[in-house]
């Protein structure tokens, strides 16, 4: 119970964790005035649930992840977290509201310490509220504090994605939103992102994962959906998207097959 | 099989093409500065000093084109490096000497002061060259202002009388035969700069450093060679302008001209010579009928800027893309298209 | 002796005054990434309207905060109305948009107060006390206090609270603290208004010292610029201590070289340093090689 301190276990029924998630409804959402990148999409992320959305390169995976956290406007459709309409928040408000996001590419401030990076995350706590989510945060990922007085900038890509992931959940989040985590990494980091990943949702809080890794997300998923170009093609429980035609013969290559 | 005539086909187009090319550019302004000066033969004394500045200043800017519109370095030098090409016509005996070297050594001297800022540009970009060149740009002031007994201090210095095939320069009617024509051949030697490749690894230097490095461009050379050619062409309006007024001093090269320049430049537009001239005449006209307003002229000058800042982000010559649109906003289009994808 | 003594001692309340004008400068630079070349003019926009309101017959404090204020809330209206709409357009137009409002405040003071320089009372005292063979008067001592009193707090907010972790933050990548609920757009607001007080108390300081002209902002803003770098554009403390060395080269040029190139100095000071260690001395490496 580290993340949502005095607040109720989810509880096991499927909708009422879906109530206490994330719920996406028939999003539209396009840059400036081009065409739409999505369309039409929907799903649910219930609390303490790993939902992973897979695509190729251009599906509009980041786009998503985008329009969730208010960088993007949606056209049409509505975000609600926890019951509550996020359509049309701004990002400063979304994020004040229980929605972190990890950017791809991890985008730590380069030029400020680990530690000072990761109070950043915290912004919106007050001084000793910020000081709990730290301890908590580094008692959740200890190897933080091994280097939290080194810059972000010389840190190495793994260290730097558990860093960004640690500065999203200094805002003590209800829902996650993880960009390519994998990107990048070493399979052990690899390895080690997805475990956290897991055990920050067994405290209870809702994450979205995108990632090309197709095989890698689907495991440590509990559900999952296919993106391609822009529409939610196949959705359904981990373990069936990784057995489903389609998806082998799309995403999972023979090589990538006999890789895994 | 089929790509390999395709090319062949497409270097032959490219040959013609190019063959093409230099004829084409000269022809172009040749009628345009011929048509130009037609219509000014009748034109009253006033109009033909605005055009005589016009043509100063366009020169200067093309020099900044290189610098600022293709390479991005912000330099509020080019001013500065105007005085330096001016007082050198000032301070050489220029009855002896004659027109002709004198020219020479004006756009030799400003490409070497100029040249001292490039020394700089080589290593940084954007802010810290702006600032590198502020304070090359006041410290060329600062020496024209102490060394009164050379360059005659804030008084300024005297520029003697000088005539061309028997047509005395500091008439408008007559620099404008020589103006005019030096216009088009800047105008033209900056058409083919941007066109080479020494041109397209300033751009490439511009829009992302480290792929143009990558790519084997060797970055700090091409900016300082940028800085040198800018300041030739600097020198070379400032030895215009001194002949032009027969003075020099450090108030017609002050921050002002700079941002006026750099004014040009961005509304004429990085991608054609065109654009720049016309900029050129343009903002000179604009801010020639700001004198008449004395002593608000400064007010009306620095609100004139940034109205068109903030109101034109497309340029006055609409003919090329401003510099602003061009380096700014399809770069970022295109990295968020990147990340996106 | 007597001469090097009384030089440093002149130094010091100048650098303390060119630290406030760094300072500032760097404030708003290490926030936006934007060279604000305005600011020694806004600089001087205080001493004029201080010099205004003695002349309404104000109280010294009053019209000194006042012109205080007048910068800061110049800094404001400048951010708001001309650079706001700028920052989504390539970095050298609000860059070139600074330099027009620097020509727009130099003909506004020229208008309104005249070209002739004007002479404003000192804060505190100018007869000097004599200590072992230097003077030093109490105006020296109330403007190295002031400064102190106003930077060494700031610093210490800038490096330790969130709000200065938000506005570090914001310069290097703006959308990403927009992540963790920093409004970029306030930030830069907050760093221009806190620059303008630093830039208007430096100014109402400088005042009475220098004398009061048009054309001093420009002046004030490339010594403020030089000591920024050699600082390290950027870092704070760097500005402060680039203040101090600068003013100590330029006072020692001034006695010791030649009267009329003390600024040149500083000039050479900044190209050298952009040629040979672009970070400055106390400038962020990883920075440097990211924004050269």
């Amino acid at each position: 119970m580290l993340w949502k301190a005095g607040k109720e276990r989810p509880k096991e029924d499927p909708a009422v964790r879906a109530e206490q998630g994330l719920v996406v409804s028939g999003i539209e959402v396009g840059y400036h005035r081009g065409p739409a990148i999505l369309r039409d999409l929907s799903l649910t992320v219930g609390a303490g649930e790993i939902f992973a959305v897979v695509g190729r390169n251009g599906a509009g995976k980041t786009t998503l992840l985008r329009a969730l956290s208010g960088l993007l406007p949606c056209r049409r459709g509505s975000v609600r977290l926890q019951g509550r309409d996020f359509t049309g928040l701004s990002a400063e408000r979304v994020a004040r509201s229980g929605i972190a996001h990890v950017p791809a590419g991890r985008r730590v401030i380069p030029g400020m310490t680990a530690l000072d990076n990761l109070k950043l995350g915290g912004y919106q706590h007050s001084r000793t509220a910020l000081a709990s989510a730290l301890d908590d945060v580094l008692a959740m990922l200890p190897a933080l504090a091994t280097w939290g007085a080194r810059r972000a900038g010389t840190l190495s890509g793994g260290e730097q994605q558990l860093l960004a992931i640690g500065r999203a959940l200094m805002s003590r989040p209800v829902a996650l939103l993880l960009d390519e985590p994998l990107t990048g990494l070493s399979p052990a980091y690899q390895q080690d992102v997805l475990e956290e990943m897991s055990k920050i949702a067994k405290g209870g809080t809702a994450i979205l994962l995108v990632e090309q890794n197709v095989r890698k997300s689907l495991r440590t998923a509990d559900r999952g959906m296919v993106l391609d170009e822009g529409r939610g093609v196949l959705t359904g429980a981990a373990a069936e998207l990784l057995a489903a035609d389609r998806l082998r013969d799309g995403y999972l290559g023979v090589g990538d097959a006999r890789q895994a | 099989m089929s790509s390999i005539t395709r090319s062949a086909a497409y270097r032959g187009w490219r040959r013609r093409a190019q063959g093409l090319q230099p004829v084409r550019g000269p022809l172009g302004f040749a009628v345009t500065a011929a048509v130009f000066m037609v219509a000014l033969s009748g034109a009253p004394d006033t109009t033909l000093m605005t055009i005589s500045l016009a043509c100063v200043y366009a020169i200067a800017a093309l020099g900044l084109t290189v610098v600022f519109g293709l390479a991005g370095m912000l330099s509020l030098a080019q001013a500065a490096i105007m005085a330096v090409g001016g007082y050198t016509v000032a301070l050489i005996a220029l009855d002896t000497i004659g027109l002709l070297p004198a020219l020479l050594l004006a756009v030799v001297a400003g490409a070497a002061v100029s040249g001292l800022s490039g020394v700089v540009g080589a290593r940084t970009k954007s802010h810290y060259f702006a600032l590198a060149t502020l304070a090359l740009a006041e410290g060329v002031r600062l020496v024209l202002v102490n060394e009164s007994s050379v360059t005659g201090g804030s008084n300024g210095h005297p520029v003697a009388l000088v005539s061309l095939l028997g047509l005395q320069l500091a008439d408008p009617r007559y620099f404008i035969l020589l103006a005019v024509p030096l216009v088009a051949g800047c105008a033209y030697l900056v058409h083919c700069l941007r066109k080479s490749r020494f041109g397209l690894s300033l751009k490439a230097a511009a829009a992302d450093e480290y792929m143009a490095k990558a790519a084997g461009v060797a970055i700090d050379r091409s900016r300082t060679l940028a800085t040198i050619v800018s300041g030739g062409l600097a020198g070379l309006a400032g030895a215009l302008l001194a002949i032009l007024n027969g003075y020099v001093g450090p108030q017609d090269f002050g921050l002002g001209a700079a941002v006026l320049l750099l004014l040009i430049v961005v509304f004429g537009g990085a991608s054609s010579s065109m654009g720049t001239v016309v900029a050129a005449v343009v903002l000179t006209y604009a801010s020639r009928g700001m004198l008449d307003l004395a002593e608000a002229s400064g007010l009306v000058y620095g609100l004139a800027t940034l109205l068109l800042l903030l109101l034109l982000p497309g340029g006055v010559a609409g003919v090329g893309k401003a510099v602003a649109g061009r380096l700014g906003g399809r770069i970022r289009r295109a990295r968020t298209r990147q990340e996106e994808a | 002796m007597a001469i090097f003594g009384q030089t440093i001692i002149s130094a010091v309340a100048a650098g303390a005054i060119y630290a406030l004008i760094a300072v500032g400068f760097s404030l708003i630079y290490q926030t936006t990434k934007l060279v604000n070349f305005a600011h020694g003019s806004i600089a001087i926009l205080a001493p004029y309207v201080s010099y205004s309101l003695l002349k309404l017959g104000l109280a010294m404090p009053v019209a000194v905060l006042g012109g205080v204020l007048a910068a800061a809330a110049f800094a404001f209206v400048m951010d708001r109305v001309v650079l706001a709409p700028l920052r989504t357009r390539h970095i050298s137009v609000p860059i070139l948009a600074t330099v027009a409002v620097a020509i727009v405040i130099e003909a506004v003071t020229s208008l309104v107060w005249g070209s002739q320089p004007l002479y404003l009372e000192s804060l505190a005292s100018d007869e000097p006390w004599r200590i072992s063979g230097l003077s030093i008067t109490p105006n020296q001592v109330v403007i190295v206090g002031i400064t102190g009193a106003v930077v060494l707090p700031l610093l210490w907010i800038i490096a330790t609270t969130k709000v200065g972790r938000a506005m570090r933050g914001c310069a290097q990548d703006p959308e990403v603290v927009t992540l963790f609920g920093v409004s970029p757009a306030r930030m830069y607001l907050l760093s221009f208004v806190l620059g303008g007080v630093l830039a208007g108390l430096a100014g109402v300081l400088i005042a009475p010292v220098t004398g009061l002209k048009p054309t001093g902002g420009l002046e004030l803003s490339t010594i403020g610029f030089s000591a920024a770098v050699l600082g390290g554009l950027g870092s704070l403390p760097g500005a402060l201590v680039g203040g101090f060395l600068i003013a100590l080269l330029i006072n020692m040029t001034q006695v010791y070289l030649s009267a009329g190139y003390g600024l040149g100095v500083a000039y050479l000071v900044m190209a050298l340093v952009l040629l040979v260690r672009v970070r400055g001395l106390f400038g962020d490496d990883i920075e440097a090689v990211r924004q050269v």
